[in-house]
């Protein structure tokens, strides 16, 4: 058999981060997210993920009743993945999604004014509190947004959507910077 | 000259003089004037010709509601048609064009319509019509197509930027006037979300035309001051030079900010207006109340005014109106302007005020008072130069060079109607009132019939602080004022007809609507404020009739001797003011028109020489040419005929992908397909169909059972999204006691088509697992290893083209990787890249279906799928409507395959099929050919079919008519599979 | 151009977000006849008023929800999960 040397190539490999005084966006590399669903109505379905899945590497956000997208910064191994869709199931079944999801960093000071030109969640502070997530269109792209900080979201849009919304988020930065 | 800059005086910033044109010529204003200010204080009273009759028109308001200022403003890409005077900011080097005018606005040809005009009025198209048609067509409307008509859109493209964004508040006011300010404030500094709308540049409304004083501020200057506590606070946010346009449901507000309309070079990373959808929990309109202008004879001439409008240009613009100036009033406006002319200097000629005995207490004033008297005609012609006044039946000439005029106030309530409500007439205010107690919006100050400056910010501040409370917030009263030295035009007796007149006198200036068109109309049976609308076209034209519609409706009224709350009004829609496209399209155009989505094979193609194909969002490779290739044909009979002797590798990444998981998974997907499904044992894939519950065929793909209680389901490229909604409309609403959770998982994986006699010798270069036909035989489908561990995939011996064939789905990042290494050890093999031009070429050939077959007419045993349908469940979609009598009828369209008698020949899909010595009529139509395509195999076109009763018809020969193309091409009726029909080649 | 749908998960959403099925009628039992599957695929009410509907909230939690909505006045009386009711039945 040949040898192959096998290497990843993530969407949005060849884009640089946008810097600036009111708006950074960038990718981080490639990590893992896994889609956990349960039955619609299992009250204790998020706390039995969270009590299986670290919560230092993983960091659970909802997506719909009874489902969950659990994030990583580091990538999992198939055989480490299979683990933990055998600790789960069949209570919660996992899906793979880590190279099904981009993941996007859109920061600054003028990050819920570049937003919303793309959803209309009302990002205001206190009603989209640090650590909310939802699924939204941006645009005309759903995705899942996420807010980690102040003025920091992360958003998880579809792969093969990822250059489009990276696309449009310069776009919609360029006053800010 | 007439119109003149005063010395001193108003808020314009005279330290910074800019030069701007209009039509050619050379003139200069001041930071702070507008377009219209400009140009009076240059003089300049002619600024267009009226739609119709093409009589010279000037300035008669100083907003938004103006209907005869109307110029182009800019060149190439950036030309503005129809751009207000009144509303355009000067900036140095503006260029402005008056419109509608040839060749010269001095001199006008059109204007000789004038001359026709007793041919034009009411009803004139429609009259017109019915002369003999040849006339109308060759002669009338011509001339009157040149002749009419506004500004002309530019062919440049249009370089600036445009954007959409969604605000939220608690309150959203609707106006930065003495209410809107209050209201304002008042929410402000109790601490909620506040958005305040005005669609000036200066926050301020009706204040910065005002001499009154404010506590102890000027007007003007209290305004500034409310704004900037506004603009301190973090919790409101002020937007000028903004016009809310309409009120939508879920009390969403629809604005548009005008950012760089009023600088001569937008910045580039700026857009240039910012479409604004403002989520409100509650909307207080401080829209205030325009004008109406008084309907007598020659009120459109230059040099006649709305009264606030003039005060507006003498108070804020520091420009006096004329040299010898009247007022025409029915209320108590009319004083105020003369109290402030007065202060500059000029006192007014006479007051013409339609009241008898009524001058009010606070105005002081030395000009003449004409009481119970009205201006019945204006004269001039390309400006005003006297005036007849009528009392107590003597008429009266004035030499004048500017006449305001004051027919009392219409509340501008134009947002509270957008959703279904119905202005409600008030004799006691004598004008339209808003419809009371809609959810979601107030209305305060003078939009709600409220006069004088007291009332208004006492109106704003209770108002506010009502809303607030609804909305559990606590306002405190707010004190403003006290206001001194305010000439409050409370509510007066309306004047709609008016004695005495002579000339034209103007309804709707700028359709060119006079009185006698409103007569005409009651008189031949068009009294129906809505048939009125139509027959005379008042309120039509770009203003939308916001100076016009209460005086057509008073007039009607009296014609008909009726109340105009019994006439009614028309009915309000979006927009309150024109919106332009650029604003409408946001950033939606060119690249970002729509969005594109790329295969993680997307480069791998790219560098493999693939021409891109769009389906749906998709780009997809639709061939790969190759250095001396003439066409595409060349490279896609090559492709295919790689794939039946070698192999070929095609991206199939786009289908449709969905984890199903759950306890009861094998049940759910029994009941969406038609087929069986509960006994697929692991390890297997199985194709299936979907039926729509009508019986009709929805979908098709291939599901794997990868474990117990997952499997793998692929869906086509262009019903993905459908099958997931469908498919979760099923397990939600329909089975909802399932166990069945659904994933989409199109996006994890990069799947690759691997066909052909070699694959398998290729495919098992890279994996790691044993997929010899006996350890992965046809429809195995597993988890496999590959590159000795270091990816992880799944392997499915599934063929769309007959050939020996897997498809192999890699974790989409190492996608392109894997389709290198495939292309690498596939090289000695003979692999080649393949589109989806060759798919399609090999899976006609095989008679496999597309949606160009499953298009939604045909049910399964119109494509030779009789016996998949299940008749051993007991329930799946779609079962209950396929045993239809219709849907078994012999004479169905059904799949068949066809071919031309002579293989030279060409046809093309969407030709229809006939009887072979049928004459070519739509009677005749026997079906038509769904697919078709060069098959190098057969040597021949060859195509699909939907033809009547078509599986008894193989061997019949037809005729293959394109009557789009001429082209009839003798062809026979065939069994749909070309290439190995015995399937002997998939199981290699 | 704009209108907002109160989501029971996601909160007030603009419609763009969803996609609309049509009445929100129940499915006939498999045994229901010609007649009753007939009317539930092809026949429905146009009512000008009140209406139940599907609504998937595609751009969102992916719910089907069921809008009851007038249809003359737009307004959103209730929205709910469509799984609720339809738990209830069953
Ligand atoms: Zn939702």
């Amino acid at each position: 058999m040949p040898e192959f040397q096998i290497s990843r190539r993530p969407a949005l490999s060849d884009k640089q981060p946008v810097t600036g005084p009111g708006i950074e966006i960038s990718t981080p590399p490639p990590g893992a997210i896994l889609h956990a669903l349960a039955q619609p109505g299992d009250a204790g379905a998020r706390g039995f993920i969270e009590s299986a899945l670290m919560s230092d590497i993983f960091s659970i956000r909802p997506v719909s009743p009874g489902q969950w997208f659990s994030v990583a910064d580091d990538p999992l191994s198939h055989a480490d993945f299979r683990n933990l869709c055998e600790a789960l199931e069949p209570r919660v079944d996992l899906v793979d999604q880590s190279h099904g999801r981009t993941r996007i960093i859109v920061q600054g000071p003028q990050v819920e004014a570049m937003l919303a030109k793309g959803t209309a969640i009302d990002l205001h502070i206190d009603q989209f509190t640090v650590g909310s997530a939802a699924s939204t269109l941006i645009g005309h792209v759903s995705a899942h947004l996420t807010r980690t900080g102040e003025h920091c979201f992360e958003i998880l849009v579809l792969r093969s959507f990822a250059e489009n919304m990276w696309d449009d988020l310069v776009r919609m930065s360029r006053e800010f910077n | 000259m007439t119109a003149f800059r005063l010395p001193h005086g108003g808020l314009i910033d005279r330290s910074r003089p800019l030069s701007f044109s209009f039509d050619g010529k050379s003139m200069t204003g001041f930071a702070g004037d507008t377009l219209a200010s400009a140009l009076l204080a240059n003089g300049r009273i002619l600024v267009g010709r009226s739609f119709k009759y093409h009589r010279p028109r000037g300035i008669l308001t100083a907003g938004s509601a103006e209907p005869n200022a109307l110029v182009t403003v800019n060149t190439g890409g950036r030309t503005e048609p129809n751009t207000l005077a009144t509303m355009q900011e000067l900036h140095e080097g503006l260029r402005a064009a008056s419109q509608n005018r040839w060749p010269s606005l001095a001199f006008d040809i059109g204007a000789l319509n004038g001359l026709l005009s007793p041919f034009l009025g009411a009803g004139f198209y429609y009259k017109t019509f019915m002369w003999p048609a040849a006339f109308w067509e060759k002669l009338y409307e011509p001339l009157i197509r040149r002749a009419a008509g506004l500004g002309r859109a530019s062919h440049d493209a249009d370089p600036d930027d445009y954007e959409k964004c969604w605000a939220h508040c608690d309150l959203l006011v609707i106006g930065a006037g003495a209410t809107g300010l209050a209201a304002a404030l008042t929410a402000g500094r109790a601490g909620a979300r506040v958005i305040v709308v005005d669609e000036h540049p200066v926050a301020g409304g009706g204040l910065l035309s005002e001499t009154a004083i404010i506590g102890t501020q000027a007007a003007a200057d209290f305004a500034a001051s409310c704004a900037t506590e506004l603009q301190s606070m973090p919790n409101v946010r002020l937007l000028t030079r903004t016009t809310v346009f309409a009120w939508y449901d879920g009390n969403v507000f629809g604005a548009v900010e005008r950012v760089q309309k009023h600088v001569g070079f937008p910045a580039p990373n700026l857009p240039v207006e910012r479409l604004w959808r403002i989520a409100a929990k509650q909307a207080l309109l401080a829209t205030g109340a325009e004008e109406r202008p008084l309907v007598f004879g020659g009120n459109d001439i230059p040099g006649v005014m709305m009264a606030g409008a003039m005060r507006r240009y003498l108070n804020c613009h520091g420009v006096a109106p004329g040299h010898r100036v009247a007022i025409f009033t029915t209320n108590d406006s009319g004083y105020g302007l003369a109290r402030d002319l007065e202060a500059a200097g000029i006192v007014p000629q006479a007051i013409i005020d339609s009241r008898r005995d009524a001058i009010p207490d606070s105005y002081s004033g030395s000009a003449r008072v004409v009481s119970g008297a009205v201006v019945s005609d204006a004269c001039g012609r390309k400006s005003l130069s006297s005036i007849s006044v009528l009392q107590n039946g003597k008429s009266e000439e004035l030499k004048v060079d500017a006449l305001a005029m004051s027919g009392g106030f219409s509340p501008v309530i134009h947002l509270a109607c957008h959703r279904g409500g119905k202005p409600q007439w008030s004799d006691e205010h004598a004008a339209f009132l808003a419809p009371s107690s809609q959810k979601g919006l107030a209305l305060a100050g003078a939009a709600d019939g409220t006069a004088g400056l007291q009332a208004c910010l006492e109106a704003g501040v209770s108002k506010a602080a009502a809303l607030l409370g609804s909305l559990g917030f606590t306002a405190k009263p707010q004190a403003l004022g006290p206001v001194e030295g305010d000439i409050a035009a409370g509510p007066a007796k309306p004047l709609w007809t008016i004695p005495g007149i002579r000339e034209k006198a103007f309804v709707d200036f700028q359709n060119d609507v006079h009185r006698k068109d409103i007569t005409l109309a009651t008189r031949e049976g068009y009294g129906h404020v809505e048939l009125a609308k139509r027959y005379t076209t008042t309120g039509m034209a770009t203003d939308q009739g916001k100076l016009s519609n209460v005086n057509a409706i008073g007039l009607l009224a009296e014609e008909r001797g009726v109340s105009p709350a019994d006439v009614g009004t028309t009915t309000f829609r979006p927009f309150y003011s024109p919106v332009s496209f650029g604003a409408l399209a946001g950033a939606t155009h060119g690249k970002h028109f729509m969005p594109a989505r790329m295969s993680p094979l997307h480069e791998w193609a790219k560098k493999n020489g693939a021409e891109f194909v769009e389906a749906g969002l998709w780009y997809r490779s639709a061939w790969f040419a190759r250095d001396g290739e003439s066409g595409w044909r060349e490279s896609v009979d090559r492709e295919a005929l790689n794939v039946r002797k070698n192999a070929g590798l095609c991206d199939v990444s786009t289908l449709g992908k969905i984890e199903i998981t759950g306890a009861d998974a094998a049940e759910f997907i029994n009941r969406v397909y038609c087929n069986a499904f509960l006994k697929l044992p692991v390890g297997k894939a199985r194709y299936g169909l979907m039926l729509r519950e009508d019986g009709f065929i929805f979908d098709d793909g291939t599901t794997s059972r990868l474990e117990e209680n997952r499997y793998f389901m692929t869906t086509t490229t262009a019903a993905a999204i459908a099958t997931m909604n469908h498919l979760e409309f099923c397990a939600q609403v329909l089975w909802p006691g399932l166990d069945v959770r659904l994933a989409s998982v199109t996006d994890q994986w990069a799947q690759m088509a691997v066909a052909g006699p070699k694959s398998r010798a290729i495919l098992q270069q890279i994996i790691d697992d044993d997929i010899s036909n006996d350890a992965f035989p046809y429809l195995a489908a597993r988890d496999v290893s590959l590159f000795g561990g270091q990816v992880h995939g799944r392997l499915f011996r599934i063929s769309f083209s007959g050939e020996l064939a897997f498809e192999l789905a890699v974790l989409a990042d190492f996608g392109e990787a894997t389709a290198d290494a495939l292309m690498q050890a596939g090289d000695t093999h003979g692999i080649q890249p393949y589109g989806v031009e060759a798919l399609s070429v090999l899976r006609i050939e095989k008679g496999h279906v597309t949606h160009s077959e499953i298009n939604g007419t045909a049910v399964p045993a119109d494509l030779g799928f009789g016996r998949m349908a299940s008749s051993a469940k007991a329930d799946f979609i779609g079962k209950h409507m396929l045993s239809r009598d219709g849907l078994s009828a012999r004479d169905r369209l059904q799949l068949v395959g066809v071919m031309p008698l002579d293989t030279t020949a060409y046809f093309r899909s969407g030709a229809h099929i006939l009887a072979k010595d049928a004459d070519a009529t739509l009677e005749n139509d026997q079906g038509h050919v769904t697919s078709s395509c060069y098959s190098p195999h057969t040597g021949s076109h060859i195509g699909l079919a939907l033809v009547k009763g078509g599986s008894a018809r193989h061997g019949e020969e037809i005729l293959i008519w394109n009557a789009l193309h001429g082209e009839y091409v003798p062809g026979r009726l065939c069994d749909p599979v070309f290439v190995d029909p015995a399937n002997s080649r998939l199981s290699m | 151009m704009a209108s907002l749908v109160p989501c029971p998960h996601c909160g007030l959403r603009p419609k763009e977000e969803f996609t609309i099925k049509g009445a929100a009628l129940p499915r006939p039992s498999p045994d229901a006849g010609a007649d009753a599957w007939l009317d539930h695929v092809y026949l429905r009410d146009n009512p000008r008023g009140a209406l139940d509907e599907f609504w998937h909230h595609t751009s969102g939690c992916r719910r089907w929800l069921i809008v009851s909505r007038d249809t003359f006045s737009h307004e959103i009386s209730a929205c709910r999960d469509a799984a609720d009711p339809a738990k209830e039945r069953s």
